[in-house]
C-alpha cells in the first residue's frame, strides 16, 4: 500500500456525485486523488504539478474528453490518461485511443473492475473495462467487405469508366462541374486509391458497375 | 404820419421803372470819354476800334445822342469788315433805339442781338448777350409784367454771369431782380438780392459802378421799408464814392435817394434841397427820365407840406414835358394824382376831368392789356386744341392698329391654345394609361410582398417551433444527465456487486434506458463532440446484423453552427428511422461531404420505395422540408419503388 500512495491521480469529471463517489473508490486503495470539474482547471493545475494517471470523463462541460486528451498527450508525453465515460461507442472509444488515451471504462462497471483497470493502465497496459472491450471487439458487419456506393457515384464511375471528362459528365447527369468533382475526390477517398485508373480497376475487378 | 407814408409809399412803387435804366459806365467819366476818344483815333487793331466805337456810342448815348449815333454810324460804316460783330452792334442800337425813346424798335434789336450772340461762346458775347436779355425784358416790363423780367434776370442772366465769371456784372443783375421785387411790394426779397450783391462788390478793391448802384438801391429798399436807420449805412457808403468821382452821372440818383431818405425822415426841407440839386445834376446830363421823377418826387413832398398850388404845378409841368407820361401807366398815375391835388385844392370840377381822364385810361389800359392777354390766351388755346386733336387722331391711330394686331394675334393665340389643349390631353391621357399600369404592377408587386411576408411569417413561426422544441428536449436530457444519470451511477458504485447482482442488474438496465432517451432527446455527442461524431454514433446505433448502415464523410470542417449540425442531425435521424420502418432497407449510405463552403447530405437505401406524392406528409417528410428551409437549404428526394429511395440535401456553411 505505501507504493499507492506516492501514485497521484487526477480526474475530470463534470457530474459532482460521479467524482465524490470515483474519489472515495481511489481513497480507500491509498491513492493521491486531485478531482476536478473542468477541463481548463486540470490543465492549469498541471502546469506546476505532476500526476501519474488521469481519469478523463468524454462528455465536460467546457470541452470534450477527446480534445483535452489530445491537449494532454501533447504536453505530458509519460501520463497515463484512461477515459471514463458512459459513452458506449465503438467510435467513440477508438478516437479516445487514437488521441493519445491508455484506456476506456464505461460508467457502468463495477468498484473493482475500475481499480483493476487503473492498475493495468498503471503498468503501461491498454486499459479497457469488460464491456468496452466487448464493444471494441464487436466485429462490424461488413467490416473487410468494399465500401457500398450510391447510385450518382456509380453513373459517374460509369461515365469515367467511358472516357468521359468531368465537364460531359456535368451535362450528362445535369450536375455542377464543381459536384462532379466532389464526387470523384470522394470516391478516391472511399476506395483509399490514388488516381482514377486504379479506382476503374477495382471497381471493373468488384462488378460495382452490374 | 403812417398813413402819409403808405400813401407816399403807393406812389413811388407805380413810378416804376427809372432806376432800373443804370448803366455799368465805369465811374471815372471824364477819364473814361477821354480813353475812348483817344483809342478811336490811335488804335490800329481794326477790331479792338470797332468795339471802342460801339463802347462810345454807349457813353454818350443818355447825355449826347448826337453823339452816340455818330459813332454807331461810323461803325456801321465798317460793318461788313466784322460780321462776328454785327450782334454787338445790334445790341448799342437797340439801346440807343431804346434811349431815344423807340421802345419797338428797340425790342427788334435787342432781340435780333440774342439770336445771333447766343450761338457764339466767347465771354464778350455772352456778356452782351446777358446784357441783351436784359435790356430786351426791361423793355418789355409795362406789356409782359416784372415776373417775366425776374424770370430772365433769375434763369438767363445771372446764369450766364456765372458762367464767364464777371462778378462785377453778376453784382448788377442781382442788385436789378433785388429792385424788381422792390417794384412788386416784395421789399424784403429786394433786400435778400440786393445783399447778394453787396457780398460780391464788398470785394472790389476799386469802386466801382455796379458798387455804387447797389449802394443806391439798398437806400431806396430801406426807405421803403421804412428803416432809415440802415439806409443811412449805405447812404453814407454811396456819399464816400460820389465824393471820389464828382463827375460821376450817378449824382442825380444819389440826390433822388437823399431826397427820398429825407422824405422818410420827414425833413422835408433838407428833401427839396437834395431833390433841387439832383434836378440840377439831372439836367446836366440830359437824364430825363431821371428829371422828371425827381420832379415827381418834387410834388410829392409838397404835397406833404401841403402846398397844393406848388404840387399841381409841377403835375402840369410833368405833363406838358410829356417825358414820363409817355409811359400810360405812369401817365394815369400823374392824372390820378392831379385829380387828388385839385380835389385838395377845392377845385372839384378840375379834379373830375383828371379822374375821369385817368379812369379812361384806366380802362383803355385794362382793355389793351385784356386784348392782349386774351389774344395770348387764344393762341394759347388754339395751339393747345390742335395738340389735342393731333393726340386725337394719334390715339386713334394707334387703336386701330392696335385692333387690327389684336385679331391675328388672337387667331394664333387660339391656334396654339388649341395645340397646347391637345398636346396636354395627349399626355394626360398618356399617363394616365402609365399610371394605371404602374399601379396594377405596384398591386402585384404590394401582393408578391404581402406573400413574401406571409411565408417569412410561416417559416419564423416553424422556425420558432423547431428552436423552442430542440431547446425544451436539450433541457429535459440534461435534466435527466444530471440528476437521475448521476444518482444511478452513484448508486451502483455504491452497491457489492457479489452480494447485489440482481440490483446491479436493474440498475444497470435503467442506466442503459435512461442513456437511451437522453440520447434521443439531445445526443450529448452531437452537442459536444460534433455532427460528425454524433452521425457515426447515430449510424452504430441504428445498425443490426441484418441492416448494414455504411457512414462516409469526406474534407469535413472542424465545427459547424449548432442550428445546422442540429436540424442535419434529425433529419437524418428522420430519414434512417423512415428507412427502417417503411423501406424495409438492408443497406443504408449515408454520406457527408463538404467542398468549400458547400455542405451536401445523401441518405440512400435499397428499400421498396415509394409514391412521393402519396406519402408526403406521411414519413415527416415535411418536418425534413422545414428543417433544410431553417438552414437555407435544398432538399432533393428521389424514390424509385422497388429500388430505393435516395435523399440529397445541401446547404452552405458560414
Amino acid at each position: 500500500m505505501s507504493t499507492n500512495s506516492t501514485i497521484k491521480i487526477a480526474i475530470v469529471d463534470d457530474h459532482p456525485m460521479v467524482l465524490e463517489g470515483l474519489k472515495s473508490i481511489l481513497s480507500k486503495e491509498a491513492y493521491d486523488v486531485y478531482a476536478f470539474t473542468k477541463g481548463t482547471a486540470l490543465l492549469d493545475f498541471i502546469q506546476s504539478n505532476s500526476v501519474h494517471l488521469i481519469l478523463l470523463d468524454i462528455v465536460l462541460n467546457d470541452s470534450n474528453g477527446i480534445d483535452l486528451c489530445k491537449k494532454l498527450r501533447d504536453r505530458l508525453a509519460n501520463t497515463i490518461i484512461v477515459g471514463i465515460s458512459n459513452q458506449a461507442e465503438k467510435s467513440i472509444i477508438l478516437e479516445f485511443i487514437q488521441a493519445g488515451g491508455n484506456g476506456y471504462i464505461l460508467k457502468n462497471s463495477d468498484n473493482s473492475e475500475i481499480i483493476t483497470c487503473i492498475q493495468q493502465a498503471l503498468l503501461g497496459n491498454l486499459a479497457l473495462s469488460q464491456e468496452a472491450q466487448r464493444i471494441i471487439l464487436q466485429a462490424p458487419v461488413n467490416n473487410l467487405a468494399l465500401p457500398k456506393i450510391t447510385k450518382r457515384e456509380k453513373q459517374i464511375l460509369q461515365a469515367v469508366a467511358k472516357g468521359h471528362t468531368s465537364a460531359q459528365i456535368a451535362d450528362q447527369l445535369f450536375i455542377s462541374l464543381i459536384t462532379v468533382e466532389t464526387h470523384r475526390r470522394n470516391l478516391m477517398q472511399k476506395f483509399k486509391v490514388k488516381n482514377m485508373i486504379e479506382l476503374i480497376r477495382i471497381a471493373t475487378e468488384n462488378r460495382l458497375f452490374d | 404820419m403812417k398813413i402819409k407814408l403808405m400813401l407816399l409809399l403807393g406812389m413811388l412803387s407805380l413810378y416804376h421803372p427809372f432806376v432800373i435804366g443804370q448803366s455799368l459806365i465805369p465811374l471815372d467819366e471824364e477819364n473814361y470819354a477821354i480813353q475812348l476818344t483817344k483809342s478811336n483815333s490811335t488804335e490800329l487793331d481794326s477790331e479792338i476800334k470797332f468795339l471802342t466805337l460801339l463802347k462810345t456810342a454807349e457813353f454818350y448815348v443818355q447825355r449826347d445822342s448826337l453823339k452816340s449815333l455818330l459813332a454807331l454810324q461810323t461803325a456801321e460804316e465798317s460793318l461788313s469788315e466784322y460780321p462776328n460783330l454785327e450782334a454787338h452792334y445790334t445790341y448799342h442800337l437797340g439801346l440807343y433805339d431804346s434811349y431815344r425813346g423807340n421802345k419797338a424798335a428797340g425790342i427788334r434789336n435787342f432781340q435780333h442781338s440774342i439770336q445771333q450772340l447766343s450761338q457764339q461762346s466767347d465771354s464778350l458775347s455772352q456778356e452782351t448777350l446777358a446784357l441783351a436779355h436784359y435790356q430786351h425784358s426791361y423793355q418789355q416790363v409795362s406789356e409782359k409784367g416784372y415776373d417775366n423780367m425776374a424770370q430772365t434776370l433769375i434763369n438767363t442772366c445771372i446764369p450766364i454771369a456765372q458762367q464767364i465769371n464777371n462778378q462785377e456784372l453778376l453784382a448788377y443783375f442781382y442788385t436789378q431782380l433785388g429792385m424788381v421785387f422792390m417794384s412788386v411790394g416784395e421789399l424784403q426779397k429786394g433786400i435778400e438780392q440786393h445783399e447778394k450783391a453787396l457780398n460780391i462788390v464788398q470785394n472790389f478793391t476799386k469802386p466801382s459802378a455796379a458798387q455804387l448802384i447797389t449802394y443806391l438801391n439798398l437806400i431806396s429798399n430801406y426807405c421803403y421799408i421804412p428803416d432809415s436807420k440802415s439806409a443811412k449805412v449805405y447812404l453814407d457808403q454811396a456819399e464816400q464814392i460820389v465824393k471820389k468821382f464828382p463827375k460821376t452821372q450817378h449824382l442825380a440818383n444819389y440826390q433822388y435817394q437823399l431826397g427820398l431818405y429825407y422824405t422818410t425822415k420827414t425833413n422835408y426841407h433838407e428833401a427839396l434841397n437834395a431833390l433841387k440839386t439832383g434836378i440840377k445834376h439831372a439836367k446836366d446830363f440830359q437824364q430825363i427820365q431821371l428829371l422828371q421823377i425827381l420832379h415827381f418826387r418834387m410834388y410829392n413832398v409838397y404835397l406833404m407840406l401841403k402846398d397844393y398850388p406848388t404840387a399841381k404845378s409841377i403835375l402840369e409841368n410833368l405833363i406838358e414835358e410829356n417825358y414820363l407820361t409817355k409811359d400810360p401807366v405812369n401817365r394815369r398815375v400823374t392824372f390820378a394824382q392831379l385829380a387828388q391835388v385839385n380835389e385838395l385844392l377845392g377845385d372839384f370840377k378840375s379834379s373830375l376831368v383828371w379822374l375821369k381822364k385817368s379812369n379812361h385810361l384806366a380802362d383803355s389800359l385794362q382793355s389793351a392789356k385784356m386784348k392782349e392777354k386774351m389774344l395770348e390766351l387764344e393762341s394759347l388755346h388754339q395751339h393747345f386744341e390742335n395738340n389735342k386733336t393731333i393726340e386725337k387722331l394719334q390715339v386713334e391711330n394707334q387703336a386701330h392698329e392696335l385692333l387690327s394686331k389684336d385679331k391675328s394675334d388672337r387667331i394664333f393665340m387660339l391656334v396654339i391654345g388649341l395645340l397646347l389643349f391637345f398636346t396636354i390631353s395627349l399626355l394626360i391621357y398618356k399617363n394616365y394609361l402609365k399610371q394605371r399600369k404602374l399601379n396594377e404592377q405596384i398591386q402585384i408587386n404590394h401582393q408578391k410582398d404581402l406573400d413574401k411576408i406571409d411565408q417569412i411569417r410561416k417559416q419564423e413561426a416553424i422556425e420558432g417551433i423547431l428552436k423552442g422544441e430542440e431547446q425544451e428536449r436539450q433541457r429535459i436530457a440534461k435534466d435527466l444527465h444530471d440528476s437521475i444519470g448521476g444518482m444511478l451511477a452513484s448508486i451502483r458504485m455504491s452497491l457489492n456487486p457479489t452480494l447485489n447482482t440482481n440490483e446491479l442488474l436493474k440498475i444497470d438496465m435503467a442506466i442503459a434506458e435512461m442513456r437511451r432517451i437522453s440520447r434521443n432527446l439531445m445526443p450529448e455527442t452531437l452537442n459536444k463532440l460534433g455532427l460528425d461524431v454524433a452521425l457515426k454514433e447515430l449510424c452504430e446505433t441504428f445498425s443490426t446484423p441484418n441492416l448494414n448502415i455504411q457512414y462516409e464523410r469526406y474534407n469535413l470542417q472542424k465545427q459547424f453552427p449548432f442550428t445546422l449540425q442540429i436540424n442535419l442531425y434529425r433529419s437524418v435521424q428522420e430519414c434512417l428511422s423512415n428507412a427502417i420502418k417503411y423501406a424495409q432497407a438492408t443497406s443504408i449510405i449515408v454520406q457527408l461531404s463538404q467542398s468549400e463552403n458547400l455542405l451536401q447530405l445523401t441518405i440512400e437505401d435499397n428499400g421498396i420505395g415509394f409514391q412521393i406524392d402519396e406519402v408526403k406528409h406521411g414519413l415527416g417528410l415535411s418536418n425534413i422540408n422545414n428543417r433544410i428551409k431553417l438552414i437555407n437549404g435544398k432538399l432533393e428526394i428521389i424514390s424509385t419503388i422497388s429500388e430505393g429511395t435516395t435523399i440529397n440535401m445541401e446547404c452552405y456553411v458560414n
